[in-house]
């Protein structure tokens, strides 16, 4: 058995990257509204499912089909902050909440009649072939999964800090009010964020959608592991929020493989549970009460 | 809009909820007898108790929690194990069921106490996931994945329920049941706490409510109401698995909740009809219906998004009646009971001393080495220019923040660590800048929850109000009254308080503070945004407050006001203090003049 | 933008919030609506499949399958000169919706036997309402732990871990090595199959439990290597079977893999992609009826099937589409045998002998109520054309 811690990291590594790439959008949204939004997964799955139609049905080369991936979530993104969002931003969070779910409960039908139930797969952009680092295996994909959400982050923190739109944005985040009183038009500042987010999301789907193949279904499971990476890491933090997504995934890979399979899901949890008891606000979040 | 807050002022009318809602259960009971729906309207009541419990934590207490489907679960379970294995009774089952639940909740309570928001989301999500994989993956004990069977066919006091009908009436009996205790509590000081908890904790804890103590008993509340649910569903179903409780049950209910409509906890009932037979609605649509369904939810939260119960309360509400002029009720008593409580001080020695405070905002000092001392029956007010550090001492001398150095004394005593409820109990109360006020209650609810500290009532008592604490809430109803009519607000005492001009608002929030019978009143800027005639009422106010014994610290901006109402002035400059005396004295002082007042100073007029 | 509308706009938004309020009270009245009447001649059949939700692939195959036979049925002159109808509820893979779907099968549309469900998922709960309700099911399923008198299944069950055997044999293994599913899946594996190896002569030295949406199964396939394992059982089906395949061959692993024909699908092929060449299963004819030989006695029949499928539904038929059509025929037959009493049709159902379908023949019996036994096919992958091939022996 000696390869197989490594592989259990390898392992951990491939599920953990897919979590923080979902929990980046999330946390996008979370910082400029301070809500949560349910249909996050929906756009992961709709940037991945139109690629593969692009390459697939259209027969585009991969990159100009995700681009296409990447818009249609882009502009899905938009028309849930514009139809969805607005009209109850009024209300308290939690029938906000409810709304993006019940949102995501329509895309979801959308996609089930547009392509099937059936799960879709896209081909992994360098080839099946794994690489082998002692003992252990990792797929070349895993890879780019890690890259993007390292990347992601890089731009968005580089974004969030230098330009003017990403100052205007974690103004927003921090105090709206203030924020539109010094001129900054807070509303397209949401549509932005919503915007930045499903893009992020839909460019997630994308990486992802050669490892496991994607499905119409799979967008609540990913915007619950999404939120859980993002609550282990502290909600605040892009930084944190990627670390979480990978712990969670190393996690549960090595419950999953030193304890019992069966299981993986509640070990974790407790894990969660346990860190969130000792430090409230997640890992790297900032709320010190 | 007061929702149904306006109804539960000092007693909930329970008088004729349960006929009403007797009388609206029992039409789907002859209209859908022998129908196949009866079996799917059965189990809605059941879910209508599992959501009273689900309102009380998520609707009232405004928890983002989400294990209420584990609570269901471990209801059912307990239930379906002790029958099938061990052929234990409906009633035994469904109280060892509820044993386990309380046990459960209190350690997830605990355990969740410091969270909040979308960690308590999460966390609580994971102890769902966690007890359903508990339960599929144990089948020596569980049945597994595919369920257990075998239960005793359920029997209460001689009745067999073996038809869905048997089961629709039994849950409908038991949900109206719980609603009704469930309404009799949010009426009575329990309820009181939570609701203003849910509307503004800090403001909550001012007026003595432990807010950690009432989060761990709503939650162990909620799943006593959700075990039976349980336990009465696996009944009904005969067959249990672990599938019956998955997340997506979790979230149905949570739909249900607001469908149905919040916080009024016969309103969720309606949401579960609803959620359960929309798929109905849709199902000719084929693989469409989904996107119907999707549509008609969203079509709920935009257009309706306090919900059935909302719509049918805005249908059904007459005309408010106007205000009826009150007989002028004497504030004389008020005062008196305050002064009976000052009276407990050692004559002469300080009520409040303050020894060398300090504290620091990385790396700022917003405090440093600020002394004083407040004497009982004194009016002291603390002046300084923005950012002096005013609001940061009050923070410190009401336990919202605590010190880097010094020490803070109330009545000798050192000031309690745990929390602003505690300090409050101290005798200690409170205004805040911008008045912090329970929108969702009236005004004289407002002050009721300030009564809180001198009541008793528990929440067994108000579950099921017995005569003691019945007269208990009238006294306390009178005595706010009283006060209400103290601050000249005894016209619109049930009015919402949401309908309130600012100089109304902080006059209640005075007369909510005064409710709590403190020795000290600390008010911060009470004149801010008030006309020329309510600084003036404010004033006298004020004045009749320190003559009749309670002792007042003011942070005030209005220089007028503070001369003429202050015994002694503390002046505040970038964190230390650079003068203490009386008001002319202070007028007088060089540095102060300098810092803050300027070389031309107004006058005290009168 | 939100308080220019609120004068005018609130009146309009008023009064519509009264409407749809109004509008979706009345729609309540069709819900309890009187059972159908005067329809007393066509017999009823209900299909409880899942279409949409987790187990909607399943059902998307099993229910125009179903639909297909009973077609056939009534274009040779029903039963007894009556129409046969199919009346189809998709539970939406939820168990408490399935038992508010079945009750209304039974009470309202008079159904005299259901076909379906398409998993343990949705059928523990329907479990007392069969047997309470005397109404027999023939369902795509098969069965863990106790049989029931009116709950029956055209699922083959017997069989599957001979061909496994016969295969480890021509592979000349003995070790084996389980990844399986947890849940119902792992409690039927562990319960029934695991024996029948064992007692064919294989060693069973390790079984890990895998989740529907893990994305890596790699640590598990290491453990089991290291427990020396020579052949990986693949218990699983559809995604988390092409996931196994993949990380097998992703790691190389050294060893033969084999997992059920069930899996057997176009989907399958597309999913597993370059890592086809490392599987094997036993398959069905269903999956290969363009390879049978024409000397198959069911090549025709199956064919024929095949095509009226893809006509119906522009897609290859896969293993549930086969095992809807078979419990329509079994139900059928038994209706032929005994009339529309459906506790008679239950006796029916438990007598049949040799009654062959397309995946092969039912005999069951008082202790067998699944009774299908299937002509295994060894299968492979082939990657280059993308198809299914029948392996050389």
């Amino acid at each position: 058995m000696s390869g197989l811690w490594l592989q259990v990291l390898f392992g951990g590594l491939t599920s953990g990257s897919i979590y923080a790439m979902v929990a980046i959008g999330l946390v996008l949204i979370y910082r400029a509204t301070r809500v949560l939004n349910f249909a996050h997964g929906e756009f992961v799955v709709l940037g991945a499912l139109v690629t593969i139609s692009a390459a697939r049905t259209l027969g585009t080369a991969l990159l100009p089909s995700i681009v296409a991936g990447v818009g249609v979530a882009t502009v899905a993104g938009v028309l849930l902050e514009r139809l969805v969002v607005r009209p109850v931003s009024r209300n308290p969070h939690f029938v906000l909440i409810l709304a993006t779910l019940a949102a995501s409960i329509l895309i979801r039908g959308v996609m089930m009649i547009v392509w099937g139930k059936d799960t879709l797969r896209l081909a992994a952009f360098s080839g099946e072939d794994p690489l082998r680092i002692g003992d252990a295996a990792i797929l070349p994909q895993t890879l780019w999964v890690i890259g993007s959400a390292v990347a992601a982050v890089a731009l968005l923190g580089a974004f969030l800090r230098h330009t003017a739109y990403g100052k205007a944005m974690r103004a927003c985040a921090e105090n709206p009010v203030s924020a539109s009183l010094s001129g900054i038009d807070v509303r397209s500042i949401v549509v932005l964020s919503y915007a930045l987010a499903a893009a992020i999301g839909g460019l997630a789907g994308v990486v992802i959608a050669p490892i496991a193949g994607i499905d119409f279904q799979a967008g609540l499971l990913l915007t619950i592991k999404g939120l859980t990476a993002a609550v282990i890491g502290g909600l605040e933090n892009l930084y944190g929020v990627v670390l979480g997504g990978l712990l969670l995934g190393i996690v549960e890979a090595y419950g999953s493989a030193y304890i019992s399979s069966v299981l993986k899901d509640a070990l974790a949890f407790a894990i969660l549970i346990g860190v969130l008891m000792v430090r409230p606000q997640g890992l790297l979040g900032t709320r010190a009460r | 809009m007061t929702g149904t807050a306006g109804t539960m002022t000092g007693r909930a009318r329970t008088g004729w909820f349960v006929p009403v809602a007797l009388a609206v259960a029992s039409v789907p009971a002859l209209a859908l007898h022998g129908s196949y729906l009866m079996g799917t309207f059965s189990t809605i009541a059941i879910f209508g108790i599992a959501l009273v419990g689900l309102d009380l934590v998520m609707g009232y207490g405004k928890l983002l929690s989400f294990s209420h489907g584990a609570f269901l679960a471990l209801g059912g379970y307990v239930m379906a194990i002790l029958s099938a294995r061990y052929g234990v009774p409906v009633l035994a089952g469904v109280a060892a069921a509820v044993v386990v639940n309380v046990l459960v909740s209190y350690i997830i309570a605990r355990a969740t106490l410091r969270m909040s928001g979308y960690y308590l989301a999460v966390a609580t999500l994971g102890f769902g996931v966690i007890v359903v994989q508990l339960l599929g993956s144990l089948p020596d004990y569980t049945g597994g994945w595919s369920g257990l069977t075998g239960m005793a066919t359920a029997s209460l006091f001689g009745w067999r329920l073996s038809t869905d009908f048997h089961f629709y009436v039994a849950g409908v009996v038991v949900m109206i049941g719980c609603m009704a205790i469930a309404r009799n509590l949010m009426a009575s000081r329990f309820g009181r706490a939570v609701r203003a908890m849910g509307d503004d904790e800090l403001a909550a804890e001012m007026l003595g409510i432990d807010s950690a103590r009432y989060r761990i008993q709503l939650f162990v509340l909620s799943s006593v109401f959700l075990s039976v649910a349980g336990s009465l569903y696996a009944l009904s179903l005969r067959v249990i698995t672990p599938a019956n409780f998955d997340i997506v049950v979790t979230i149905d209910m949570v739909l249900m909740l607001f469908v149905g409509g919040k916080e009024t906890l016969w309103g969720p009932v309606l949401g579960a009809v609803v959620v359960r037979l929309i798929p109905d609605l849709f199902e000719s649509l084929d693989d469409y219906k989904t996107i119907m369904e999707g549509l008609a939810f969203l079509a709920v939260f935009i257009f309706f998004p306090r919900g059935l119960a909302g719509l049918l309360e805005r249908l059904a509400r007459k005309e408010r009646l106007p205000p009826r002029p009150q007989a002028h009720r004497s504030a004389h008593g008020v005062l008196t009971q305050g002064a009976a409580a000052a009276d407990r001080t050692a004559g002469g020695a300080p009520l409040i001393e303050v020894v060398g405070l300090a504290k620091s905002f990385a790396g700022v000092a917003a405090v440093s080495d600020v002394s004083f001392a407040l004497t009982q029956g004194q009016l002291k007010a603390v002046i300084g220019p923005n950012g002096a550090g005013k609001t940061t001492l009050f923070n410190l001398l009401t336990g919202v923040l605590r010190p880097d150095a010094g020490t803070i004394r109330v009545r000798g005593r050192p000031l309690p660590d745990g929390g602003p409820h505690e300090v409050s109990q101290r005798g200690v109360a409170r205004t805040f800048q911008t008045p912090r006020l329970f929108d969702s209650m009236t005004v004289l609810e407002n002050v009721l929850v300030g009564r809180h500290g001198t009541l008793r009532a528990g929440m067994a008592n108000g579950m099921v109000p017995l005569a003691g604490t019945r007269s208990e809430e009238r006294q306390a109803v009178q005595r706010s009254h009283e006060l209400l009519a103290l601050v000249g607000l005894e016209a619109v005492a049930d009015a919402a308080v949401t309908t309130l001009s600012f100089g109304q608002r902080r006059l209640l929030e005075i007369a909510r503070a005064l409710a709590t019978q403190p020795a000290a009143l600390l008010i911060d800027e009470p004149a801010a945004g008030l006309n020329e005639s309510e600084k003036r009422f404010l004033g006298d106010l004020l004045i009749r407050l320190r003559d009749s014994g309670l002792t007042l610290l003011l942070v005030e901006h209005d220089m007028s006001l503070v001369m003429r109402v202050a015994d002694e002035v503390v002046v505040l400059d970038r964190g230390k203090k650079i003068a203490d005396g009386t008001p002319a004295e202070v007028q007088r002082d060089r540095t102060v003049i300098d810092a803050y007042l300027g070389p031309e100073v107004p006058v005290a007029a009168g | 933008m939100l308080q220019a509308g609120k004068g005018a706009g609130r009146k309009w938004s008023w009064r519509l919030r009264v409407w749809s309020a109004i509008l979706a009270c009345l729609s309540v009245g069709p819900l309890a609506a009187v059972p159908a009447f005067g329809q007393n001649d066509p017999i009823k059949v209900g299909a409880l499949l899942s279409t949409t939700g987790v187990l909607a692939p399943a059902g998307s195959d099993a229910l125009p399958a179903a639909q297909i036979f009973i077609d056939e049925v009534n274009a040779s002159g029903g039963i007894n000169k009556r129409r046969v109808e199919l009346v189809h509820a998709d539970d939406e893979s939820r168990p408490e919706r399935a038992v508010a779907l079945l009750k209304r099968l039974i009470q309202r549309d008079r159904v005299i036997g259901v076909i379906g469900p398409a998993s343990t998922i949705v059928s523990a709960s329907l479990s007392p309402i069969f047997n309470e309700d005397k109404i027999p099911v023939v369902g795509c399923i098969c069965f863990v732990g106790k049989i029931t008198p009116y709950e029956f299944s055209a699922f083959p069950l017997q069989g599957i871990m001979d061909t496994l055997i016969r295969f480890a044999g021509t592979s000349k293994v003995s070790r084996v090595g389980v990844i399986t599913q947890a849940g119902s899946l792992a409690e039927l594996v562990k319960n029934t199959q695991l024996p029948a190896l064992e007692k064919g002569g294989l060693k069973v030295v390790g079984v890990e439990q895998m989740q529907q949406n893990d994305t890596d199964v790699t640590p598990l396939l290491a453990r089991l290597k290291g427990a020396g394992a020579e052949l990986v059982f693949g218990a699983l089906s559809g995604t988390t079977a092409t996931l196994a395949a993949k990380n097998f061959k992703q790691m190389a692993y050294p060893g033969v893999f084999w997992t059920y024909g069930g899996n057997a699908s176009k989907q399958f092929i597309e999913l597993v992609g370059s890592a086809g060449d490392v599987v094997n299963m036993g398959g069905y004819k269903i999956l290969v009826y363009r390879e049978l030989p024409d000397s198959d006695p069911q090549k025709a029949a199956i064919t024929k099937f095949a095509e009226k499928f893809i006509a119906r539904t522009g897609r290859d038929p896969g293993l549930y589409a086969a095992f809807g059509y078979d419990a329509a025929a079994s139900m059928i037959e038994a209706i032929r045998a005994a009339g529309d009493d459906p506790v008679k049709i239950r006796d029916a159902l438990e007598q049949q002998r040799n009654l062959q379908v397309m995946n092969g023949v039912i005999t069951r019996s008082e202790v067998q109520h699944n009774g299908l036994a299937t002509e295994w096919i060894p299968l492979r992958v082939d990657t280059a054309k993308k198809t299914f091939t029948m392996a050389k022996p």
